[in-house]
């Protein structure tokens, strides 16, 4: 029986204003969809304004694809244009409690062989962002009485952030560490899924994080308004026998056809999707626009 | 611990007479029956031949040249943040030929293997696939940059420096208890400890077929050379700057081996191409050894928050444009837990036994390792795996389980139970012990050496020598200089002649000058220009300030004309463009007293913003950053004059006498400065910025001088022109042209147009446009710069200006002319000053780097 596919037209476009020149800027884009189990890219294109000196595509360490990029060319304002189609298949459905307990999905030092396990070690130790302490990792072994099968004990701790902490724009930036998101109970995704990654992890169990899109809706009655949809982070943890599975804790949910893939890695710094080192530039400010679009489903199912 | 064994000796002026040893303990010195060991005899025998008073001297001697040749550390986090000085003991460590052949074989082959390990982890990763290494070791390792994975460096060497620490244990053998693979640091301050005892110790040194070090630093220099593929490339050693612990030694390294000492900031990366920028423009750099690490190397693909580092310095490596050593990403294999593993990786990698033996290690992510370490912990140093003890801090992190009460105990248990890779259990070590001077005797110290490797072909040269460093107490286990520890020079012994060749003696003095000169870095040139700018003005102030303690004690002060003077020259010291609004402002008030309190916080007073220990202070911090251009006599110098500044407090009664002594003495030493940087200094371009810098202050000041005492007034009889010729050093060629008493016009012509005094605003005019002639040129070369014509246009209204007519004053007794022509000159320099900075502090697109790495959250739910 096949599963829903849905494809859509994704736009996300950057604007970065500078208050004074910038002679040079380096930057490092995670912009172009990776594929994934349920979702291939259709067709991608990345612009930029002024162009780059040097561009130069790769795979990095996770499989994500990556940019390397200089402006050399001096610039007082910087346009980032991401657009193209993807098409997401449903998850497969997976039933928590029949999943193995979470002991079992553990590291533990040795040296391990086996290929899955092998690729789920570099997501199972705190990464520079994901560093906590002991409160974080007490906090979550809550979740983790012993012999719970994993992934129900994964979407309690999901479900506990979303109960326990506020969604707060204004609360955290960028560079907030996550034993201040913990402490102060409030933040943004980026934030929780920082926060779920170092409860798993100091438990022991392998999780990546996840940069991609969510597909929003209109206020009831109300029209979509173009650019409102965002980028997005969630968590992904593995569940011995069935791979990775996606939970979103900022929405208290398991991710389903409306999450769309960017990259994924230890944590944002991994996969921030357009990081930058300028020389000049004084101030600057930021607008993000992204439109997540569903294309009508004619030959979706080709 | 008690004494064990003393010396067998019947002679009372035995050195060895009270040297005890202590039980249970190696001793590098006397063997457990208590005879000398055989290869310390010559030595011992040669100590003997020198005079008693001659040895007692030789701790004395040392701090001196410490002192001397600057040679310090700091502590990180120290509040006082003073530089320490090093603590060197002058009785060496002597290694026998034999012992030293095994520690040679063994330093190479972990060389060799960390090599391959660090080759395998940032590549094919065969080690964790083959379950050989655990992939915690990496994964859960802060020093495994992933950005760094799959950047191949030439040769696949990732390793052109390595260090390791061993100590000896009781059984006499050597045993490694750290790596060092980041970037070293010590082999500067190896160095500096065997110039220092070579010279206390000289006939010894010569005669005792020591093996010299300078092999290893020509090997160093080679290797990189080599790694170039150029015949004549440039290679930069790059610093945190000077609030590193180990700063001194970066700029000694730097001017030993001829490179320049460069920060983050002097560099860019353009085309994938790293970049040093300098007065000239940009110079592409080939090679890049690094004293800072790795995660604060570039802030776009590593740490984000870095100010220290190059922006695309990675993509540069990646693109194979620029050598890294050590190779980002190398400080994976420091890691103590990695040593158990070592045995296994050194016959899987090498197909070879592992040489020398590591301190017993226990890796608590291994089940049966963080039980042994368990039931084992009140034998055990337990430390977080990942943390890493620095060259002055050793023990970072590090517990002795013994040491602990029963719920620390239990709360380690119960963290190593839960996060075990996150710690590692070693045998708590007993270190060797070795002879060393306390109070004019010897007594045995712990001790623990640094050894040096460098890549070399596809092997490693170890320096024949090393780091030894000891320790004040006893129960230390591992040796760090932060709590009053010393170092020791480290003799290795040869059968063989040893040849005395030298990189020191011809690039001791003198910065070496590899090209024309304008590689000078900009941020270099910037601070040379502060630094002759600063000590100007430093030696303007004690002028002036002398000036008005003679004055102090020739008139009464009660005197309205002479007080006038005195409040206009202490204007003067704060504020020199502005003396005349400062008069109108304040007015005539200082009372005598106030005068004599203001000179003395100008002259004593720390918080005084322009009194002379700010100024000192100021001259000091400029020099030290960029100290690595800067003679050690230069250095030595200032480094003087800031101790004597630090000496001296406000006092209670201002005794002229004392005052004016203080002042001379200071005023001596800056000119020895001075003097320095005219005989001294190869005329480089680092030496053309300092003398621009002193010029123009010093045309600066003289224009102000002439401006605030002259443009009014009548200052033949306020007997200012006595004062000028004073501050201006030029009594004497006054009174070698004129009879008369100091008169206007021939003072004017002497310290404003005459171009022959060097003291004059013509001189100093004349001696800017000389540099500016000289200095590297952007646009068509035919064409004069915007600096000389700034410069000339400057000189022409001195030149055409008639002095006579300079010096008449109106009917208020004002001279507008002069005014207006020297606030022009005072303008005018003021211009030239930010053009230079313009064009060669901040030259085109060379503005500071702003981090921007994780522009903004982008994130909305």
């Amino acid at each position: 029986m096949s599963r829903a596919v849905v494809r859509y037209d994704v736009r996300h476009r950057t604007d970065f204003v500078y208050s004074a020149p910038v002679s040079i800027s380096h930057h490092l884009l995670h912009l172009t969809p990776r594929p994934t189990a349920n979702q291939r890219t259709e067709i991608w294109r990345v612009a930029l304004t002024p162009a780059p000196a040097i561009r130069r595509a790769e795979v990095d360490f996770f499989g994500n694809p990556v940019e390397h990029l200089t402006i050399q060319d001096e610039h007082t304002r910087l346009v980032v244009q991401a657009r193209g189609t993807v098409a997401v298949e449903e998850p497969k459905p997976v039933d928590p409690a029949a999943t193995p307990p979470w002991e079992r999905s553990r590291v533990n030092g040795s040296a391990v062989t086996d290929p899955e396990i092998l690729s789920a070690q570099p997501f199972a130790y705190d990464s520079p962002m994901t560093r906590a302490g002991e409160a974080v990792w007490r906090w979550a072994r809550e979740s983790f009485t012993p012999g719970r099968p994993i992934l129900e004990a994964a979407i309690d701790l999901n479900h506990r952030i979303h109960r326990d902490f506020e969604y707060d724009t204004t609360a955290t930036t960028v560079s907030t560490p996550v034993s201040e998101v913990f402490r102060i109970r409030r933040g943004v995704c980026q934030d929780f899924a920082h926060l779920m990654l170092a409860g798993l992890r100091g438990v022991g169990i392998p999780a990546r994080y996840v940069s991609g899109y969510l597909l929003t809706y209109p206020p009831p009655g109300g029209q979509k308004l173009q650019g409102s949809d965002a980028s997005h982070a969630w968590v992904s943890v593995r569940v011995p026998g069935h791979g990775w599975v996606d939970l979103d804790p900022t929405n208290d949910k398991l991710a389903t056809t409306e999450h769309v893939t960017l990259a994924w890695g230890r944590d944002y710094g991994d996969v921030s999707p357009v990081k930058g080192a300028i020389v000049g530039g004084g101030q600057h400010r930021v607008r993000v626009a992204v439109d997540v679009l569903p294309i009508a489903d004619d030959d979706a199912a080709a | 611990m008690p004494p064990s064994a003393s010396v067998h000796s019947d002679d009372p002026d035995d050195l060895l007479v009270d040297y005890r040893t202590l039980d249970g303990i190696y001793d590098e010195l006397v063997a457990p029956d208590g005879e000398r060991r055989p290869y310390w005899r010559s030595f011992l025998d040669g100590m003997r031949s020198l005079p008693a008073d001659e040895v007692a001297q030789h701790p004395q001697t040392a701090l001196r040249l410490i002192r001397q040749h600057g040679v310090t550390y700091n502590v990180y986090g120290d509040p006082k943040g003073e530089q320490r000085p090093w603590e060197l003991d002058v009785m060496p460590l002597i290694i026998p030929e034999d012992e030293w052949d095994l520690l040679e074989r063994g330093l190479k082959q972990r060389a060799r293997l960390m090599n391959a390990i660090l080759a395998d982890l940032y590549g094919p990763q065969t080690l964790i696939k083959d379950g050989v290494l655990p992939s915690a070791l990496v994964y859960a390792n802060p020093n495994f940059h992933l950005p760094c994975h799959g950047i191949v460096p030439p040769y696949e060497t990732f390793l052109q420096l390595y260090a390791a620490d061993i100590a000896r244990s009781p059984d006499g053998r050597w045993w490694v208890f750290n790596d060092r693979t980041q970037a070293p640091s010590g082999a500067g301050y190896a160095l500096e400890n065997r110039v220092i005892t070579a010279q206390c110790l000289s006939d010894l040194f010569r005669e005792g077929r020591v093996r010299r070090l300078a092999h290893f630093f020509q090997a160093l220099r080679e290797n990189l050379r080599a790694l170039s593929g150029k015949d004549d490339p440039r290679i930069v050693l790059l610093t945190p700057g000077p609030l590193n612990e180990t700063y001194f030694e970066h700029a000694f390294l730097a001017r030993y081996l001829g490179y320049p000492l460069v920060e983050g900031a002097d560099l860019t990366v353009r085309d994938n191409r790293v970049y040093l920028k300098t007065i000239g423009g940009l110079q592409p750099v080939d090679v890049v050894l690094r004293r800072i690490d790795t995660e604060w190397c570039d802030p776009l693909e590593l740490r984000p928050d870095s100010a220290l580092g190059v922006a695309g310095l990675v993509e540069a490596a990646r693109a194979g444009n620029v050598t890294i050593a050590n190779a980002l990403g190398s400080g994976l294999v420091e890691c103590t837990a990695l040593m158990g593993f070592l045995p296994g990786l050194c016959s899987h990698l090498l197909g070879e036994e592992l040489v020398l033996p590591h301190i017993a290690t226990w890796w608590c992510g291994q089940q049966s390792a963080r039980e042994h370490v368990i039931a084992n912990l009140d034998s055990m140093v337990v430390a977080r795996t990942f943390q890493t003890p620095t060259l002055v801090n050793a023990e970072a992190g590090q517990v002795l389980g013994s040491a602990l009460d029963a719920a620390e105990r239990a709360a380690l248990i119960e963290r190593i139970r839960q996060r075990g890779y996150d710690y590692v259990g070693q045998e708590a070590i007993t270190l060797s012990t070795a002879p060393a001077w306390d109070q004019g005797k010897l007594v045995a110290r712990p001790m623990a050496l640094r050894m040096f490797a460098t890549a070399l072909g596809d092997d490693y040269a170890v320096m024949p020598g090393g780091l030894t460093r000891i320790s004040e107490s006893n129960s230390t286990r591992a040796v760090s200089m932060q709590r009053g520890s010393g170092s020791k020079d480290t003799w290795v012994l040869s059968s063989a002649p040893v040849d005395s060749f030298s990189l020191l003696r011809p690039e001791e003095s003198t910065p070496v000058l590899r090209r024309a000169g304008d590689d000078l870095p900009s941020r270099a040139a910037d601070n040379m220009y502060w630094l002759g700018r600063y000590a100007e003005r430093t030696e303007n102030a004690m002028r002036l300030l002398r000036s008005l303690l003679t004055r102090l004690a020739e008139d009464s002060v009660q005197d309205s004309t002479a007080n006038v003077a005195m409040q206009k020259l202490l204007y003067m010291l704060a504020h020199p463009g502005d003396v005349d609004g400062l008069m109108r402002r304040r007015g005539r008030t200082l009372s005598p007293a106030q005068i004599e309190h203001r000179i003395q916080a100008y002259l004593f007073d720390p918080a005084e913003p322009n009194g002379i220990p700010q100024l000192v202070k100021t001259v000091n911090r400029v020099a030290s950053l960029t100290r690595d251009r800067l003679s050690l006599d230069a250095w030595r110098t200032l480094d003087q004059l800031h101790q004597e500044a630090l000496r001296q407090r406000p006092r209670v009664w201002l005794d002229i006498g004392d005052a004016s002594a203080i002042l001379n003495d200071m005023l001596r030493t800056m000119s020895a400065f001075s003097g320095l940087g005219m005989e001294n200094t190869t005329r480089t371009q680092g030496w053309r910025f300092l003398d621009m810098g002193r010029r123009m202050e010093r045309a600066a000041t003289m224009a102000g001088l002439l401006r605030g005492l002259l443009s009014a007034g009548d200052p033949e009889r306020q007997g200012f022109l006595d004062r000028l010729l004073e501050l201006a050093d030029s009594f004497m060629t006054y009174r070698a042209r004129y009879v008369s008493a100091p008169r206007l016009v021939p003072v004017l012509d002497l310290l404003l147009v005459d171009e022959s005094n060097p003291r004059s605003v013509g001189f100093q005019l004349d001696a800017l446009e000389q540099h500016a002639a000289r200095l590297p040129r952007f646009g068509d070369a035919l064409d004069r710069s915007p600096e000389q014509r700034q410069i000339l246009s400057c000189q022409a209204a001195i030149r055409l200006a008639d002095v006579r007519t300079l010096a008449q004053a109106d009917s208020k007794g004002r001279r507008v002319e002069l005014d207006t022509l020297l606030a022009r000159v005072a303008g005018a320099l003021a211009d030239l000053s930010e053009t230079i900075g313009r064009h060669y502090f901040s030259h085109a697109d060379l503005g500071r780097h702003t981090e921007a790495a994780s522009l903004r959250r982008f994130f909305e739910p």
